[in-house]
């Protein structure tokens, strides 16, 4: 039921950092689409550059990065080619974002009501009652239990789980066709996180959101993602849908993340490991990034860098030496 | 190997800070973050302790080395009363009992080398001349798999895995019998975890060491531990085997924590009711059993009076007053 067009296209997407020990490639030549309907996890490491790529999307790329090649195709769109202006008018509008740690992202001397209400007298020109009482409805939508009172509550005021679903309120109050939520439940306890995470899913179904997912946790990527994208010091390293790229993964990297979790097979022997770590980015060997890590690596990692290419039917990994399946 | 006396025997320990309340913070009441618990662990095994945030884990984990000091309660270290004990038995007895923390960052003194880190533990108990500390050191370093020329090295130039590496080493210094760590693996990356949960499985086969091994992650929990404890607001509420508390768990608020933990493949999703509401305050618990307003099966009792940690089956301990499976 998906549309034809995807609801936006990464394409080539660079960012880097200028610091002392020289320019810091920290998003190299992303590319994947977010469908409307959808749910897209974006997953790696500390530092793979997943973060960065969805700040790239909102152009809030903080200093002294800048974004230096690619296209951010919205509806067809650059937002690259956007002015300043036009950046703000569909940011918190037409997209919305929420973040790991909701008790920074709100500001502590309003009332959620007014950080809710403030959203729609931006966006939406709304008057004070009419922002309000959306406000309280926005608030019942995603959960605030009693939310008639909850609206004039302060942040700090509010447990983790409530803090988050307040961010959920505020990032929903235009009604966005795209949410990019980055690492939003890794702040909250096991048994909230669920309940933040079923709440993610209903919005999605009611609103037929597009939804990018920052995570670094495998099994959200597995309860909650209809794609995958893999990040790996910088690159996108393997794309596919979340069924086939957890039974039958195509890049090395990718596998052995899935080998390293405890809890796929029972038992008390060693876990799998990834031996050594993330190369440095400002000293970025030549060849695949990988390579140092990898138990499939042949000669010609060494020297040529693999471009993201199709393995499989709607698959596609960056790898010379893909995985093959069992 | 396992009808060896317990290392470590807790019983009654109870824990509280005092909490300033009120417009003039005048009102002082007492937060009970830890509350009555008892519990043993015997020598080379492992009891996995797991929570969620503010069940009062990490400060049972400080409180058993009595880093913070107990309301009451008894902690037997090795057949000692470590409660009570004077502050020079008690330093002495402290090298055998050490603490691995969850952030790698802020758990290591920026200022000193990795050989000073290290090595501050041994100097400390007066362990060895110099000469023998600095074997000794670069001998753990060697062990973690941290390379010779670390030494002269300052923790900023270590990525997260190094450090807590680094962090296991300077507890291990001293050669400790027993060792509480506390979330070692929240800080770090998923392919790091792995690394650094062989390398203490490892460590504690070849030195014998007894674990008190504190996570809010079950996976790493079943992973490490030979016997759980689950902990809800101050109070342990079940404890047991690991596979029998995997397998078949008890308390409600288990079979949540167990239901709650993400599916490892897209393919085997649950569908499923999550728990409703969070934990409470610890400042205001509810009466009866703390977890009546979130449990699915509360009934009357369950509102007026708090279960006490009771027989469930074989070393199964279960805080909650629906009938143990089978007999009901």
């Amino acid at each position: 039921m998906s549309p034809a067009e995807p609801l936006l296209r990464i394409q080539g997407l660079c960012t880097r950092f200028e610091t002392d020990e020289g320019e810091v490639p920290a998003v190299d030549g992303a590319t994947f689409d977010v469908w409307a309907g959808r749910t897209t996890g974006l997953v790696g490491e500390s530092g793979c550059g997943k973060s960065l790529t969805a700040l790239s999307v909102m152009r809030l790329v903080p200093e002294p990065g800048r974004i230096c090649a690619g296209k951010l195709l919205w509806h067809g769109e650059d937002l690259l080619a956007k002015s300043a202006e036009e950046m703000r008018k569909l940011r918190g509008d037409r997209i919305a974002m929420v973040f790991q740690e909701p008790m920074t992202s709100l500001n502590p001397v309003f009332t959620i009501g007014d950080q809710i209400s403030e959203v729609l007298r931006y966006h939406r020109d709304a008057g004070r009652g009419d922002a309000r009482r959306r406000a309280v409805d926005l608030l019942a939508q995603v959960g605030v239990p009693d939310a008639g009172r909850r609206v004039d509550d302060f942040p700090h005021q509010l447990s983790g789980g409530q803090r988050q679903r307040v961010m959920l309120a505020m990032a929903l109050a235009c009604d966005p066709e795209l949410l990019i939520a980055d690492e939003p439940t890794t702040a909250l306890d096991a048994t909230v996180q669920v309940q933040i995470l079923e709440l993610l899913a209903r919005l999605q179904r009611e609103r037929q959101l597009g939804v990018l997912l920052i995570t670094h946790d495998l099994g959200v990527v597995a309860e909650s993602c209809d794609e995958v994208v893999v990040m790996y010091a910088g690159r996108v390293v393997e794309v596919g849908s979340a069924a086939e790229l957890f039974s039958t993964p195509a890049h090395p990297y990718t596998a052995a993340l899935l080998r390293s979790v405890p809890g796929r097979e029972r038992g008390r022997g060693p876990l799998e490991v990834i031996p050594g770590a993330v190369p440095n980015l400002s000293r970025l060997p030549p060849g695949c990034r990988f390579r140092a890590r990898c138990d499939r690596a042949i000669s010609v990692c060494e020297t040529v860098d693999p471009p993201l290419e199709p393995k499989r039917a709607g698959h596609l990994a960056a790898c010379h030496a893909p995985v093959i399946p069992p | 190997m396992t009808s060896e006396a317990p290392l470590i025997e807790v019983s009654d320990l109870t824990v509280s800070y005092p909490v300033r309340r009120g417009v003039l913070s005048r009102a002082v009441e007492r937060l009970k973050a830890v509350d009555g618990v008892t519990f043993s662990v015997r020598r080379g095994e492992t009891l996995g302790l797991v929570g969620e945030s503010g069940c009062g884990k990490s400060t049972l984990g400080r409180a058993v080395l009595r880093l913070v000091e107990p309301d009451r309660g008894s902690i037997r270290f090795d057949g000692r009363e470590l409660v009570g004990l004077a502050a020079g038995a008690m330093r002495a007895l402290r090298r055998r009992m050490q603490l691995i923390f969850q952030d790698p960052y802020g758990s290591l003194d920026p200022r000193m080398t990795v050989a000073e880190i290290v090595g501050e533990p041994l100097a400390v108990h007066g362990l060895g001349r110099r000469s023998e500390r600095n074997r000794r050191v670069e001998a753990l370093l060697a062990q973690m798999g941290i390379e010779r020329d670390a030494l002269r090295r300052y923790p900023h130039e270590f990525s997260g895995g190094q450090r807590q590496r680094i962090g296991i080493a300077r507890a291990l210094a001293v050669r400790p019998d027993f060792v509480v760590a506390d979330e070692p693996l929240s800080a770090l990356d998923v392919s790091i975890q792995a690394q650094i949960v062989n390398l203490l499985a490892d460590l504690q086969r070849g030195l014998g060491l007894t674990f008190l091994f504190i996570a809010h992650d079950l996976r790493v929990i079943e992973h490490v531990s030979t016997e759980v404890a689950v902990m809800y607001l101050g109070r342990i509420v079940e404890r047991a085997p690991t596979a029998t508390l995997f397998s078949r768990p008890h308390h409600p608020y288990t079979q949540a924590l167990l239901a709650s933990a993400p599916a490892t493949d897209p393919r085997h999703r649950r569908v499923r009711a999550p728990l409703g509401g969070e934990p409470p305050s610890a400042l205001d618990p509810p009466p009866g059993c703390p977890f009546h307003p979130r449990c699915p099966q509360a009934f009357d009792r369950c509102r007026l009076e708090r279960p006490a940690l009771a027989s469930v089956g074989a070393q199964h301990l279960s805080a909650c007053f629906l009938a143990p499976p089978g007999t009901a």
